[in-house]
């Protein structure tokens, strides 16, 4: 989903900004903000380091739109894109529109899953609502040509390329993205070369410089449209601002290490940290094209065709995979790859050999190794850089080609990795727990290598001149990834110093990891379980990486939200396994679906009902269609009796009499399994937020495993007040001594009946009442991974007795 | 003298941070009148914090220290022109690549990289009332000189005689652009804080 940044000079402003469209998307849209900068005395301005930050916090493979304000926030959104990688960076517009119209309708737009330039159009045409009601008229977009469209063969258009670095990565993706949907055979010539302009391998590798003259062909169906677009993009100077002077990269590389040193090989530093361990050297064979005849055109293009999707599906996978445990550096390192890989330029170069008479693996040889030729070939280092990309899926091509995947290499270890170079998937599929760290005679600090190497936290250094040839395997190194030193013979001081720097670098790291991980007693030593609240698979990594004790509350909405068709069993049995797999032994806590008139479903039509928060929603929905309830207990049973920390929670319960009428269906699903509670235990509790449940609390204990307490809702309820209605909300606060008063009763409900209480809502996140909770009874919360540490940090000040 | 040493682009960036924390209210009073009041305190900020990392960055070359330089305004200063002297040492960084000290011609090279730099950025004309009034006569004035002695003095006239052509235009970019013909009449702040600069480095490699 297209991610969306709010630049203010004030911080105020741009969380204003972002509350109103959260709260038209409710919270489904990425949204961060770069408001304002680190200075109290004098808050307002803008800083182009936020900027950058807030981009990477929100990035994924859609893109990321920009909302400014005004002056230097426009400059410091540009100065961040410069900043931040140049792949990333190609996914970052910038939108003239107006804050606040612009950014409520790109959050719209990007929630419902538009493309980055769909939902920069939209924002645009922000201002279009207010004018009409105003009675002002549009004058900002010009009136569309109204030019008859042609179908025919040959429509050309020429354009002098102004681009400082002619039509390099970006200018390239700009074209290809903007020619890619349309229904035409697009040829940009150049030097009387013609390449397919819906290839990015294909433009970047014509490699059109600044004073070219280029030539658009187009022809089919959509050639006037696409003529438009691309007309419309070359005054656009291909996104690029083609008055601006050359850019020059902040992180510029020293082209060579200038001093040497004794008794180490100066390198570049790639990745902080410092590594004492053994040398192991990490070589991987490209297959050998293997001597054999021709299978015949079809069928060799039938070998290469399979190969290269069983790469490409497994490349998605893994960057899905990436995706989910929120790690970016590698997800768009394996999308690049995907994208590269269904290059529409490949099929016709790689099929013009085979019908030569060469065999699949000779051909797609030949191929690649042209492409990585011309790539090492381009003048600008980010682009030769690419080459080792082109190399990683090249091999991993011919491994499927050849069948031969017992080539990968196994590493010693707790070693330092030597390498000339590693292809990033080779980086990514290191173990960071055994490999100590990475010194490559070649490689660069932009290369997906050292990115990854950075991001999993390992000391690299490149451009180690000389490593391959004078270390020897088992050889005693000391890898400064700091200096981008590689000690092979360091005098005592040195290495004195080195390892005290060491132990700091390792001291700093455990400590940040520890202080979250520790858990939660009390002065008194009482301990208590802090779990987390989780949406979707996604909050995982993060939930644990704050040190979640397992899961309070999942919602499992996700499951059933923005997609057409009600998802099935199996899916949720997988999903719901996959999630709890990743918490080990502490217990999950899975709320079943809680939707209502006020929380619609595309798959699952409700009726619009005059009093929605009181109407059918939660529990009382579900029953009303067991059909679709028993469907998601069936998958909860299923997955409990592989993952036995799985429990059951449901929602809106009022009395006595729906919680049996859920136990019936439980028991019902478990005999249709032959699952019973007797080999498949899986604890049944219910959410107290529903005020006859606090009422029937004592009633409702003997049936219910566990309760939980849902104060949002069990606010509202107690107080009759409906937060969304400003003129009420003042009284939707939890500290209200109804709220506490309601509490208390079910707390003491719970210790009669000898079943545990817990919260799950907004109060168990707030620090302020942490102590007040614990001293009511409640014996573990469970808030939003992020409040997490600091939550622990509060049960670790209190004192009970 | 022929060239400006290392030393002396510290002791310049040193003698900036007094000259800022000293000039502070001046400057936002400047700005006060049509713009958003806070150039004195972006600028003694933003100088501030290179003053405190200079330490850490002291001893590398010419190139080093103004990358620095340029990286903490960026992120220090906070209005507009933090993104505007962030690119100008960023870029005067880049061509200074490798040196030790600058003779006359590294010098202009410097500024033209630095200046066209912040024009981009800016995307200023002349007579927008900004710090390009400044810089582009500055520029000129060091590339017309024979000598760095000459040059000096010529580039700290040529920046206060731009300060002074400001007082006349109307501005059009920035805050200050909103208030049209009523931004005639005043000096613009920062190509104050400019000339300010110009006339610092002069002071620090020939003296007061």
């Amino acid at each position: 989903m297209v991610g969306i940044v709010v630049v203010s000079h004030s911080a105020q402003l741009a969380a204003g900004v972002a509350e109103l469209a959260e709260q038209m998307t409710q919270g489904k849209c990425p949204i961060a903000v770069a408001g304002g900068i680190d200075d109290p005395a004098n808050p307002i301005g803008t800083d182009p380091v936020s900027v950058m930050t807030a981009i990477e916090t929100v990035a994924d493979d859609s893109g990321v739109l920009i909302l400014m304000d005004l002056g230097s926030a426009l400059m410091s959104a540009e100065m961040a894109i410069e900043l931040i990688d140049p792949e990333l960076a190609e996914k970052v517009q910038m939108c003239a529109a107006p804050l606040v119209e612009g950014t409520m309708a790109a959050a719209v737009a990007a929630a419902s899953g538009l493309p980055l330039e769909a939902v920069k159009q939209e924002a645009m045409g922000a201002l279009a609502a207010k004018q009409k009601h105003l009675g002002v008229e549009d004058t900002s977009s010009p009136a569309e040509d109204a030019g008859a469209h042609l179908d025919g063969p040959a429509l050309t258009f020429n354009w002098k390329v102004l681009n400082h670095n002619g039509l390099h990565a970006r200018p390239a993706a700009a074209i290809v993205g903007a020619l890619a949907g349309f229904d035409a055979t697009v040829q940009l010539e150049c030097r009387g070369e013609k390449a397919n302009a819906k290839s990015l391998n294909a433009v970047a590798v014509l490699a059109v410089r600044r004073d070219e003259d280029v030539i658009l062909h187009v022809s089919g169906p959509d050639a006037q449209a696409a003529i438009d677009a691309f007309a419309r993009l070359a005054k656009e100077g291909f996104g690029e601002d083609v008055d601006a002077a050359p850019e020059v990269h902040v992180e510029a590389e020293i082209e060579a290490p200038v001093e040497a040193i004794d008794g180490a090989i100066v390198g570049l530093p790639a990745s902080d940290g410092i590594a004492f361990g053994p040398a192991s050297f990490f070589t991987v064979k490209m297959p050998e094209v293997p001597t054999r005849a021709s299978e015949g055109t079809d069928a060799e293009l039938k070998h290469l065709t399979n190969a290269i999707d069983a790469v490409f599906e497994g490349l998605q996978a893994e960057a899905a995979h990436a995706k989910a445990a929120k790690d970016t550096a590698k997800a768009e390192i394996f999308t690049a790859h995907a994208g590269m890989l269904s290059d529409p330029e490949l099929l016709p170069r790689l099929t013009a050999e085979i019908e030569a008479g060469a065999i699949a693996e000779a051909a797609w040889m030949s191929v690649m190794g042209t492409l990585k030729a011309q790539y090492e070939a381009s003048d600008s280092a980010y682009m030769r850089e690419r080459g080792a990309d082109v190399l990683d899926i090249t091999r991993q091509v011919m491994i499927a080609l050849c069948g031969s995947e017992a080539d990968q290499p196994t590493i010693e270890p707790n070693t330092i990795l030597f390498a000339e170079d590693l292809t990033p998937s080779d980086t990514a599929r290191l173990d960071k727990n055994t490999v100590l760290g990475i010194c490559l005679a070649g490689g660069g600090k932009t290369s997906h290598s050292a990115i990854i190497a950075r991001a999993m936290g390992i000391p690299a250094i490149v451009r180690a001149t000389g490593c391959l040839t004078e270390i020897k395997p088992g050889q005693d190194v000391i890898l400064d990834g700091f200096s981008g030193r590689l000690w092979t013979n360091a005098p005592a001081d040195e290495r004195e110093a080195l390892a005290s720097r060491r132990d700091e670098w390792r001291a700093a790291l455990e400590q940040t990891k520890t202080a979250a991980l520790e858990p939660a007693v009390t002065k008194d030593g009482v301990r208590y379980p802090i779990l987390a609240n989780i949406g979707s698979f996604a909050d995982v990594a993060g939930a644990l990486e704050n040190g979640a004790e397992g899961v309070g509350l999942l919602r499992t909405e996700f499951l059933f939200q923005s997609r057409a068709e009600l998802p099935d069993e199996e899916f949720q049995y997988e999903e719901y396994k996959r999630i709890a797999a990743a918490f080990g032994e502490n217990p999950i806590t899975i709320r079943t679906l809680d939707v209502g008139g006020d929380k619609p479903l595309a798959s699952y039509p409700m009726a619009e009902e005059e009093n929605p928060f009181l109407g059918h929603r939660g529990v009382r929905m579900c029953l009303s269609d067991p059909a679709l309830f028993k469907t998601q207990i069936r998958a909860l049973i299923r997955a409990a009796a592989e993952q036995p920390n799985i429990q059951m929670m449901v929602p809106m319960i009022a009395n006595v009499r729906e919680l049996k009428a859920v136990k019936a269906l439980v028991e019902e699903c478990r005999a249709e399994l032959g699952m019973p509670a007797e080999t498949v235990p899986m604890q049944v509790g219910i959410m107290i937020e529903v005020p006859s449940a606090v009422l029937d609390a004592d009633a409702l204990a003997l049936e219910a495993d566990f309760f939980s307490i849902g104060t949002n809702d069990l606010t509202q309820y107690v107080m009759a007040a409906d937060r969304g209605n400003p003129q009420v909300a003042e009284l939707v606060d939890y500290n209200e001594p109804a709220v506490l008063k309601a509490i208390q009763m079910t707390c003491e409900a719970g210790k009669r009946a000898g079943i545990a209480v817990s919260m799950c809502g907004e109060m168990a996140g707030d620090t302020k009442v942490t102590e007040l909770l614990l001293r009511l009874g409640i014996s573990k919360l469970s808030a939003s991974g992020s409040l997490l540490p600091a939550l622990k940090a509060k049960v670790r000040q209190s004192s009970l007795a | 003298m022929t060239t400006i040493k290392q030393e002396q682009i510290v002791t310049w960036l040193k003698t900036c941070a007094e000259v800022f924390a000293a000039q502070r209210d001046f400057l936002t009073d400047l700005d006060k009148e049509i713009g958003d009041a806070d150039h004195g305190i972006n600028m003694n900020r933003g100088f501030e914090k290179v003053a405190e990392k200079l330490p850490t960055f002291e001893d590398q070359n010419i190139e080093g220290v103004l990358k620095a330089t340029g990286m903490a305004l960026m992120s220090s200063i906070g209005g507009a022109s933090g993104p505007l002297y962030g690119t100008f040492f960023i870029r005067a960084s880049a061509a200074a690549k490798g040196k030790e000290e600058l003779e006359l011609a590294d010098l202009v090279a410097v500024l033209d990289a630095a200046v066209a730099g912040v024009v981009a950025r800016g995307k200023a004309e002349p007579g927008d009332k900004t710090m390009c009034d400044v810089w582009w006569p500055v520029l000129e004035a060091a590339k017309a000189a024979d000598t760095l002695e000459a040059a000096l003095p010529a580039m700290v006239t040529a920046a206060e005689a731009g300060v002074q052509s400001t007082v006349d235009m109307q501005a059009r970019k920035g805050r200050a652009s909103y208030l049209g013909e009523r931004s005639i009449g005043h000096q613009d702040a920062g190509a104050t804080s400019s000339m300010l600069m110009v006339k610092t480095l002069k002071e620090t490699v020939l003296g007061a």
